[in-house]
């Protein structure tokens, strides 16, 4: 136990080590980050311990239905941001000098308040989110060590903050890139292991088609299922796959980007480090089914259960710092940028020194405090950010990226503020997963599973498109008189 | 193949396309 501990605090120590290391001198900038480190560092970002155990338990209840997730994050969340979004938003960013997502679109449609609104939506949503993570990362620390849950969060947020106060963006991505590293090291381990007990791939999917179908697989194991669970795969691949591209801490991450060229180089390494992670994983936890039989009902069991039948004891304590890796990388990811948007957006400072390390250490203690707290609020909030982000910041984004800024300031503004309320309605009102539990009503139907993030954009893209300037004639001087 | 529905196999079919193709990437880079 003592060498596990030992393990675990050199871990701790590298990880300040490597941020204090590497810090740069704007916590908001990256400075010069080779092209490696860029897709590590980007893939750590993207995949949290949520998408890891929480994914992985579903993986075990619907099968290899669930590998269409892993495709979409691996093709539109990696592949086609990097093709189409990374550069361009980069060149946006060079062009108006500006340090964060929402300073980029407040500057480049000249709409101050829309840079306050989207600082304040990314400031709450992403602090109370990043409880999760760390909740997620305190929970299988004190697994494996003895250390309560509440201490392991304590040292944790304490590990993060002060990586995040002394890093900057530039200590965050480096610090991310290995974590990215031991996440390979620890699917990798997990995966190998699973495909031995099952026989090889080949075996172990045979093994898997002839299971019966359930409730969750109601095709199979090897199959879409059908109605409202098959859509719910659909929507959870939408979700993580195109939502991703809205998220300001993966759009600041282009921000380290030197030219065209580095963005191609960037692509292929994310690629494969996401496959192998997120298709691993999902792999895996498909195939526990054969190893661990179909009695778990707690889907966030399946992934700890499975490591611990598979593993030897070094095995598991790689695994969990793997899973840990996946959490940390998210949460510094998310501390960095929910500081920034409270910091430079919604206050307007310029963050150095004590003004960067203050808004820092009230993100730290709000994300530690709320992860201590559970309630209702904060669950919801934890499994809506995601949403109601994309759709505050899909529709401006990706107009700016392919039409340029000619819509003007009205058309981002309502197109934000209506695709976050119109989002916000459906969970609300609609969307039974949620709704009926909030308000007691939902869509009739299959409306009712509809996920809020098509709703929202849609009705972002709507406003957008009506409010959109760009093809009135240019105000002349004469005719203005 | 394997009794994976369409789904199944343009979605495993794919993560392994991606994978093949990030290697042959950065092989080709690499020169």
């Amino acid at each position: 136990m003592a060498w596990f501990a030992l393990l675990w605090i050199g871990y701790a120590a590298l990880l300040v080590f490597v941020a204090r290391g590497t810090r740069n001198s704007d916590a908001l900038l990256p400075g010069r980050v080779g092209a490696t480190i860029q897709a590590m560092a980007y893939v750590a970002t993207y995949i949290s311990a949520v998408a890891l155990v929480g994914f992985g338990g579903l993986c075990y209840m619907w099968g290899m239905q669930m590998l269409l997730v892993a495709a979409g994050n691996v093709w539109f969340g990696t592949w086609f941001v990097y093709r189409y979004l990374a550069w361009p938003t980069r060149l946006w960013q060079r062009k108006l000098n500006s340090r964060t997502p929402a300073e980029l679109l407040s500057k480049a449609y000249e709409s101050p308040f829309l840079q306050k609104f989207l600082g304040l939506i990314s400031a709450v949503l992403l602090v109370v989110y990043g409880s999760a993570v760390f909740k997620g990362a305190a929970v299988m620390v004190a697994g494996v060590l003895p250390v309560s849950t509440n201490a392991a969060l304590l040292i944790l947020v304490g590990v993060v903050g002060i990586s995040v106060i002394w890093g900057g963006l530039r200590g965050v991505l480096y610090t991310e890139a290995l974590q990215g590293l031991v996440m390979v090291i620890g699917v990798g381990a997990l995966l190998v292991a699973t495909l031995k007990a099952t026989g090889g791939p080949v075996a172990g999917l045979k093994a898997l088609a002839e299971l019966p179908p359930t409730e969750g697989a109601n095709n199979g194991f090897m199959a879409l299922s059908s109605g409202a669970k098959g859509l719910n795969v659909i929507f959870l691949t939408l979700v993580t796959s195109v939502g991703i591209w809205a998220q300001p801490q993966l759009i600041q991450r282009h921000f380290a980007l030197k030219s065209a060229a580095e963005a191609r180089k960037t692509a292929p390494l994310a690629v494969l480090v996401l496959s192998v992670v997120v298709g691993g994983a999902y792999f895996a936890s498909a195939l526990s089914r054969l190893i661990l039989g179909g009695g778990i009902t707690n889907p966030d069991a399946v992934m700890p259960t499975l490591v611990h039948t598979l593993l030897p004891a070094l095995g598991q304590q790689v695994f969990a710092l793997a899973i840990v890796s996946a959490s940390l990388s998210t949460a510094s990811a998310l501390l960095h940028i929910a500081s920034g948007s409270l910091g430079r957006d919604v206050l307007g400072k310029h963050l150095e020194g004590w003004s960067w390390r203050a808004v820092v250490l009230v993100c730290t203690m709000g994300s530690g405090l709320f992860a201590v707290k559970t309630s209702s609020i904060i669950a919801l909030i934890c499994s809506t950010s995601w949403t109601l982000l994309a759709c505050a910041i899909l529709v401006p984004y990706l107009m700016l990226l392919t039409q340029g800024n000619r819509a003007g300031a009205r058309a981002a503004l309502c197109s934000s503020l209506g695709g976050f309320a119109g989002a916000a309605a459906w969970f609300l009102l609609a969307y039974a997963s949620t709704s009926k539990g909030i308000t007691g009503m939902a869509a009739p139907g299959i409306l009712g599973a509809i996920q809020p993030i098509v709703p929202g954009t849609l009705f972002s893209f709507i406003i957008f498109k009506v409010m959109d300037r760009s093809g009135e004639p240019a105000v002349s001087a004469e005719t203005a008189v | 193949m394997l009794g994976a529905d369409i789904w199944v196999m343009v979605s495993g079919g794919s993560l392994l396309a991606g994978a093949a193709w990030s290697i042959v990437s950065m092989l080709g880079a690499g020169k």
